[in-house]
């Protein structure tokens, strides 16, 4: 086993040393891995630094940690219905603040709203999805505390209203400007009333920029004659942990004190967005694997062209006694060491250009304006630290190089001694 | 020591069949100082790498030291190429990443020997090439003589039963050549290692003790002096 051990280092050194040999052959090799790999570990970061800040976002301001709904409700949600609701919110609130759970009621509604020339810029109309908050308690819930551009956030019992910063540039809208309401009461009469814009509100969220339309809780509940029903109760844990695990005592509650209702958390009530997500990472993987295959496509060009230039050296090998298999370890060495630098140092250069991801990121404000790509981020994308990515990096730079030096190299080795012998 | 019975060889090139041997046979005893010459396509490189065990005959025998090398696997001939031959190139055949001393040290590192053992042989064999002093030099940093007096080295280093050289002078000039010669001889003499020579250098026919004349693949004449 020592002298198996002797050999293995013997043809290790060789290999080291036939890289020191075409040492820029070996960096270009190496550069065109660390880059694909750099390449992997920006964009790795970026879209994990994406996804965790769209999933914080999505919880802060969109979804809170989970949403108890009227058991009907959830299936319907599409037409944003105000006749499935949960009846008893004060028992369930107290319930859940006995527990220590941060929750808040919400009234959410579909409505058209409709605005008309001067002050706007011109008269027309758009079907919104309206909220009724209650502002203490909604505070707790969601981080909108401080998200206000302009303005104040409406008082309980005024006809007010905050609009997101998006919406309110497209509709050319200000403060002090008014916008009719029009929606069905919860009996199915429709109603129509006049709200004028007090605050203007700009979140990390763009869903909630382009969309939200908050009014005090108590006009809409006496708007839609929701006789103190509500059609939410979200609620915020301080911890994203595991979320099914949070759960599962407060789903035994609610089928406790109020079975018509159930709870659903925040994954299934962002199942739209996180499927979107999954499959914008797998087209990026792809691409990042584009890029790698690429970086290994030169590996094997310049295994392939050792091979060929080095005939004579490896028929020299041969017929000095190194069987076929200890010819090819000694090439596999090199194109690990070749993979091993180009390891190293796309990890060097991944660790440089995230750390400035990581610190600044991109703000993509000019570039995208109020277009929404998919993410809950509106402005600046940050990476974060995936460290597993980066040994994963080593061992593919080495692994993949390794892996893809087998065919060239067992190519090579079927050609006989006397022909590699004959070579130039 | 060797027997070669009967061994032909063919090339076949597309639609051309070359017949490189047509049943040639062969004997060589022990610590013998052979040449086979030849002209061009007579069959003596084919005949050397068959003996050498980098080649395969179609038919016919080949005995070394009383292994029947036809019937050895791939990997089993490496070993036995690894253990007891020697091989001294026309081109040198040197590693250009290695230095003279590594260049002769590889074969002992592929037959395990020690570290101290290899340092001891390695040194001592360079020296008696006349190459003490120059063993940290690599092959480019030495001339075509010295590059080949490393391989005679490499080639010898391990105590090998046969050394085979083709054309060991033919890319040398008459003196270096001459020297080279001189070397192989020394060491024939004081190890009894036998050597074959494929070679068509009317110098290396006159050196040899035996001359085997090869013409269009068969053995035209096999001469003792």
């Amino acid at each position: 086993m020592a002298k198996a051990k002797l050999r293995m280092g013997y043809l290790f050194s060789f290999a080291v040393k036939n890289l020191m040999r075409y040492k820029k052959r070996t960096l270009i090799t190496a550069s065109a891995i660390a880059y694909g790999l750099l390449m992997f570990l920006l964009i790795d970061g970026m879209l994990t630094g994406a996804d965790k800040e769209s999933e914080r976002n999505l919880i802060w301001y969109e979804t809170g940690s989970a949403r108890i709904y009227n058991k009907e409700y959830w299936e319907n949600r599409e037409n944003v219905p105000v006749k499935y609701t949960i009846d008893n919110p004060d028992e369930i609130m107290k319930a859940l603040d006995d527990r220590n759970i941060k929750a808040a009621p919400r009234i959410t509604f579909g409505a058209e709203m409709i605005i008309y020339e001067d002050p706007y810029p011109e008269s027309g109309n758009k079907f919104v999805r309206a909220v009724g908050v209650d502002l203490d308690k909604d505070s707790q819930v969601f981080q909108l505390q401080d998200k206000l551009d302009e303005g104040r956030f409406p008082k309980a019992g005024e006809f007010e209203v905050v609009i997101g910063s998006w919406l309110a540039k497209d509709l050319g809208a200000e403060l002090g400007y008014p916008i009719t309401v029009s929606t069905r009461s919860k009996n199915g009469f429709i109603q129509t009333f006049d709200v004028e814009i007090v605050g203007i509100l700009t979140t990390p969220n763009p869903i909630v920029n382009k969309s939200t339309l908050m009014m005090p809780i108590d006009i809409v509940d006496e708007m839609l004659l929701m006789e103190g029903s509500v059609t939410e109760i979200n609620m915020a844990f301080s911890e994203i942990g595991d979320i099914d695990k949070q759960l599962a005592p407060i789903q035994k509650l609610i089928a406790d004190v109020s079975p018509s209702n159930e709870v659903l958390s925040w994954k299934i009530l962002g199942a739209d967005y996180l499927a979107i997500a999954s499959a914008k990472r797998e087209g990026t993987s792809s691409i990042i694997g584009l890029v790698f295959l690429i970086a290994l496509i030169g590996i094997s060009n310049t295994m392939l062209m050792s091979l060929f230039e080095r005939r004579r050296e490896i028929g020299t090998m041969r017929a000095l006694g190194m069987t076929d298999f200890e010819v090819m370890i000694s090439f596999l060495f090199e194109a690990g060491g070749i993979g091993l630098l180009g390891g190293i140092l796309g990890v060097i250069l991944g660790i440089g250009a995230n750390f400035y991801m990581v610190n600044y990121g991109i703000d993509f404000t000019s570039l995208i304006g109020d277009m929404d790509i998919g993410y809950r981020i509106a402005t600046v994308f940050k990476s974060i630290w995936v460290i597993p990515s980066y040994f994963l990096s080593v061992l593919m730079g080495f692994g993949l190089s390794v892996l893809i030096a087998i065919l060239p190299t067992r190519k090579a080795l079927k050609v006989s001694i006397t022909e590699c012998l004959r070579a130039e | 020591m060797i027997q070669v019975k009967d061994v032909e060889r063919t090339y076949v090139a597309g639609d051309t069949k070359v017949h490189a041997l047509k049943g040639v046979s062969l004997s060589v005893k022990e610590g013998e100082f052979l040449s086979i010459a030849g002209p061009s396509g007579s069959g003596k490189t084919t005949l050397l790498n068959i003996i050498g065990c980098i080649d395969d005959a179609d038919k016919g025998d080949v005995i070394i030291d009383q292994v029947d090398v036809r019937s050895k696997k791939p990997d089993e001939l490496a070993v036995f190429r690894r253990e007891k031959l020697g091989f001294v190139f026309q081109t040198f055949n040197l590693i250009p990443v290695m230095s003279a001393y590594e260049n002769v040290e590889m074969v002992l590192k592929l037959l395990k020997i020690s570290d101290a053992e290899a340092r001891e042989r390695t040194m001592a064999i360079l020296k008696e090439v006349g190459l003490e002093g120059m063993e940290d030099r690599r092959p480019s940093r030495l001339s075509g003589g010295q590059q080949q007096r490393v391989a005679i080295a490499r080639a010898l280093v391990k105590n090998p039963t046969l050394v085979l050289a083709d054309e060991p002078t033919a890319n040398l000039d008459s003196v270096t050549g001459k020297a080279v010669l001189d070397i192989m001889k020394a060491m024939n003499k004081k190890y009894g290692t036998a050597f074959i020579f494929s070679t068509h250098d009317k110098m290396v026919m006159d050196f040899a003790e035996r001359l085997v004349m090869l013409h269009d693949g068969k053995i035209e004449s096999d001469k003792r002096r």
